[in-house]
């Protein structure tokens, strides 16, 4: 019917807002940005490093394991962020739903985008980090804002079906924080994937943050190629993970309006 | 129903075409029930409990037509004009709308309050299918026209309910639509800018847009539109011309309830803001015989010497509200003093036709052709009418008996 709203500038704005809302607002603005994942961060390397003394081949130094970890964190923290958030961007906005003809699949992409631009925030950060403990970062990490983009159509194949079905399914809100606490223990976040026993290997098999982790690794901390081939099939796999998702989306939207 | 009474356009011609629109509202116990209905569209379970808002309605709006929607609360307008816009989907038929489109039913729905005037501008024009190219052309006019001020730049939420509206009436204008929707939303905000309103939808009008203006005052619609469609049961009772389909619309809530709903209520204003307001108004006599002359005096204050075309009207109505007789100045073509000051008219009946019975007087003031009420004193003046008995019903039609012998 009325598809006649400008897609682009729309998503400029909504991005734009997205992001001002979060960091114009509070007291410390952008600073939050920076201080947020150097907080986790330092909990993290407490933790791991200094209580449960985890070893990780390569990374001999603190430093090192800090910055292995901050590496996998940032894949971590797209998906959770987009995870999180996605069953309340259609139910929170009642009006776009019901009183304005507004497009909501742009939602999730606005969503997706905001996560990317925190995840290109942090990267610059462990870029900065890798070189301040002594090892200038190589060539190879002009690939890593290409690993980031990789993880696109899987985050958008999420944050539409999520975002879809919150709106019927309300127990939804309250479960994707487990997941999320479920994901962050089961990547290899805290540890290589070369570490996991034989017979829980499946648990990364079904992993699709498992991937984008071990790649950006690769090109940042490891300082080598990525593996183009796996990323490719990763990266075919999120296309018709993403169109599916677009595609449940499109069909629960019709009911939208009759259940908010 | 189908109607004779419009030849089939031409395709160019059509601005709004609806075929065969059928929206049900199936009531379901839960939302889950509703998802499992969309995966599994003809899964049962459901119990067949299903509200019909809209039943089989076929339209066709020309280009350039003004159509006015009337019925009664439920008859299934809301649902239709939501259709039209997009935001509800039919459960079955089509809807196609030629050219750009702006509806004007709930006005800033779309605004982020903690967002400034002028980033709401962008958000709600971009919405409606503006580039930003566009929207920054047109910026400066768009903030003239809502006059908020100083406010433009400020959150939305800092914003009283009038500027609001004024500054969402200005986005959707602004983007001059080829299709305009106006439900009652322009009941709201004060005169002067209801008048602005309504000189920039004519001026749309004049320009060959189609409106369909949704009203409950049955004067607005008969002095504003063309043709009319009367809803009831979410099917079209009626469709015609504007003042024929508000009369029967009319004749029928009367015979159906006692209490009919007022045309134009009061502006609801204090008499410190409003630009003209009627100070008293007398009656030369208020119980006479049938026959006898009666005059209303009317006097009025205007304030404000830049709003023109006033008008003056005297209702006489029944105890039950029946609305008997109502001329106006404008439609009898008689200027009324419009300078600052008091003014008198007086409105005079030589020979009063009612029999027996005891009526209310109405006097309102109008602008623009009557579409602006700027005050409306109902029931101000009652009339008692006693006659002996020499005829039933309500009024003297002059009459002769011939007999006709062989």
């Amino acid at each position: 019917m009325q598809r006649q709203a400008n897609f682009y500038f729309l998503f400029r704005q909504l991005l734009g807002r997205e992001l001002a809302s979060r960091y114009r607002t509070t007291a410390l603005g952008v600073v939050w940005l920076l201080l947020q994942p150097l907080l986790m961060l330092g909990v993290y390397t407490l933790v791991f490093s200094g209580i449960f003394k985890t070893r990780w081949a390569g990374a001999a130094t603190t430093a090192d394991f800090a910055l292995v970890l901050f590496a996998g964190l940032i894949i971590f923290n797209i998906f959770s962020e987009v995870l999180v958030a996605a069953p309340a961007l259609i139910i929170g906005q009642p009006n776009y739903v019901k009183k304005v003809v507004f497009p909501v699949e742009i939602l999730p992409v606005v969503r997706v985008a905001a996560a990317l631009v925190t995840a290109f925030l942090s990267l610059v950060i462990l870029l900065v980090a890798q070189a301040a403990f002594g090892q200038a970062p190589s060539f190879s990490a002009i690939l890593a804002p290409l690993v980031l983009l990789e993880t696109v159509p899987m985050m958008l194949g999420i944050a539409w079906a999520i975002s879809a079905l919150g709106v019927y399914l309300r127990d939804i809100a309250q479960f994707v924080g487990i997941v999320s606490s479920m994901f962050l223990f089961l990547s290899p976040i805290f540890f290589p994937s070369s570490a996991i026993p034989q017979g829980l290997k499946w648990l990364i098999y079904f992993n699709p943050l498992v991937t984008p982790m071990e790649q950006l690794r690769a090109v940042t901390v490891q300082q080598g190629l990525p593996d183009f081939s796996i990323l490719g099939q990763h990266f075919g796999l999120s296309v018709l993970f993403a169109g599916l998702g677009f595609q449940l989306f499109r069909r629960l939207s019709r009911g939208f309006a009759d259940v908010i | 129903m189908t109607d004779q009474a419009h030849p089939v356009p031409l395709e160019s011609d059509v601005a709004i075409e609806i075929t065969q629109v059928v929206k049900d509202y199936a009531i379901y116990r839960s939302p889950r029930e509703r998802l499992v209905s969309l995966i599994r569209p003809n899964s049962a379970g459901n119990g067949g409990k299903i509200f019909r808002a809209l039943d089989d309605i076929s339209l066709t709006v020309r280009r350039g037509e003004t159509m006015g929607i009337i019925g009664r609360n439920g008859a299934g307008k809301s649902t239709l004009l939501q259709v039209l816009c997009g935001t509800v989907t039919p459960t079955a038929g089509t809807v196609r709308i030629n050219g750009r489109f702006a509806a004007l039913l709930e006005l800033g729905a779309g605004f982020n309050p903690d967002f400034t005037g002028r980033e709401n501008v962008y958000m709600n024009a971009s919405l409606l299918g503006l580039s930003k190219a566009e929207i920054d052309g047109r910026l400066d006019s768009i903030r003239a026209f809502a006059d908020i001020g100083d406010f433009f730049e400020r959150p939305v939420k800092t914003y009283s309910s009038g500027m609001y509206v004024r500054l969402a009436f200005s986005v959707a204008i602004h983007t001059e639509p080829d299709v305009l929707i106006v439900d009652e939303a322009l009941s709201v905000g004060d005169i002067r800018f209801q008048m602005k309103c309504l000189a920039r939808i004519e001026a749309l009008r004049a320009r060959g847009a189609t409106i369909l203006f949704v009203s409950h005052s049955m004067e607005q619609i008969k002095r504003f539109c063309q043709t009319a469609i009367w809803m009831e049961g979410g099917r079209i009772k009626l469709r015609g011309e504007a003042s024929f389909v508000a009369d029967r619309f009319r004749d029928h809530e009367i015979g159906r309830d006692s209490g009919v709903r007022q045309d134009t209520q009061p502006a609801g204003v204090s008499r410190g803001e409003v630009p003209a307001f009627i100070e008293t108004v007398n009656l030369s006599q208020d119980f006479m015989a049938p026959f006898e002359p009666v005059t209303v005096d009317i006097s009025y204050c205007i304030r404000d010497e830049s709003i023109r075309g006033f008008l003056l009207g005297v209702a006489i109505k029944g105890v039950d509200g029946q609305h008997i007789f109502g001329p106006n100045t404008y439609l009898e073509h008689v200027e009324i003093p419009s300078k600052s000051g008091s003014h008198r008219v007086s409105y005079c009946i030589p020979s009063m036709p009612l029999l027996t019975g005891t009526y209310r007087i109405d006097v309102g003031l109008f602008t623009d052709k009557g579409m602006v009420c700027l005050d409306y004193l109902s029931e101000v003046a009652k009339l008692t009418i006693a006659a002996p008995y020499f005829s039933e019903g309500l009024v003297y039609i002059p009459h002769e008996w011939i007999v006709h012998v062989d």
